[in-house]
């Protein structure tokens, strides 16, 4: 029972950042796609079409599965966290050294 | 929830596991990419049960100790919530397969797969650094629970490591 109703919670906050979210989205008129292509329609659109069509499937697509570049795709994934880690690990150091040498100086 | 550090590690080693391959579609494809995204929510949510005292502690007491070190980490997990959230729906607004299982159709704007992609950038992320700061007790507990088992499988006459009290037998000098 206990549990469920920490289930309930967490889905309720869940639901919460998700419903915000989608307030924001849906109700900013900004166009992200327009916006990241430099306000620069598609081609092959001649003002007529529906600018909401669906794309046609490939390019970008993940819709099917290919080993050698899903495996290339997840390395370059866990390269990027291990670097993030380190990044945040050198800092963390850099921190502790930095306050105990204001600590020595302190006693000293 | 009372959980062992075993369960802990092991739900944690999963997820690792589950969110590279959730951040590589390729490698999977679609459906599957869609499918294991959803369990992957039902193993945030356990891991958040898991976590559940430390949660309200900390959410209890986050304005009282302005310069505790569990804030940041506090901070970073909500962030990484919030970030996973937005990922999760707007996989599901722009999702091929699951939806069309359960015979929603939704039409979804071209700006929630920018979202999408934001929002999994963001997670990477957050990810590289929750990890960063439960450094120790992942290592601690990989070195515990995984390399020292593994150690005696390869080497059975090595004697396990323990970290309890053993007697020391002192003689006095006379």
């Amino acid at each position: 029972m206990k549990t469920l109703f920490r289930i309930a919670v967490i889905l309720l906050m869940a639901a919460i950042v998700a419903g915000g979210l989608y307030l924001l989205v849906e109700n900013t008129a900004f166009d992200m796609v327009s916006e990241a292509e430099g306000h620069q329609r598609p081609a092959m659109t001649d003002g007529t079409a529906n600018p909401s069509m669906e794309r046609p499937e490939g390019g970008e697509d993940h819709h099917s599965a290919s080993l050698t570049r899903g495996l290339s795709e997840m390395f370059v994934t866990l390269g990027k966290l291990a670097a993030i880690t380190i990044v945040i690990l050198l800092l963390q150091k850099g921190f502790s050294l930095l306050r105990a040498a204001k600590l020595k100086a302190q006693s000293s | 929830m009372n959980t062992s550090t075993k369960t802990n590690l092991i739900l944690d080693i999963t997820i690792f596991v589950a969110f590279l391959v959730i951040a590589s579609p390729t490698l999977t494809g679609n459906t599957i990419h869609e499918w294991l995204s959803v369990a992957f929510s039902a193993a945030i949510i356990t891991h958040l049960l898991f976590h559940w005292k430390w949660l309200v502690s900390m959410t209890r007491n986050f304005f009282k100790h302005l310069f505790h070190q569990s804030r940041l980490n506090y901070v970073i997990n909500l962030l990484f919530f919030i970030a996973m959230t937005a990922v999760t729906l707007s996989g599901l607004l722009i999702s091929k397969d699951v939806m069309s299982f359960l015979g929603i159709q939704l039409d979804a704007g071209s700006n929630w797969k920018i979202i999408h992609k934001l929002a999994s950038d963001w997670s990477l992320i957050l990810l590289g650094i929750h990890f960063a700061l439960h450094w120790k007790w992942v290592v601690t507990n990989i070195a515990h629970y995984i390399v020292s088992p593994l150690r005696m499988v390869f080497q059975p006459h090595m004697k396990p490591q323990s970290l309890s009290v053993q007697p020391v037998h002192i003689e006095k000098e006379k």
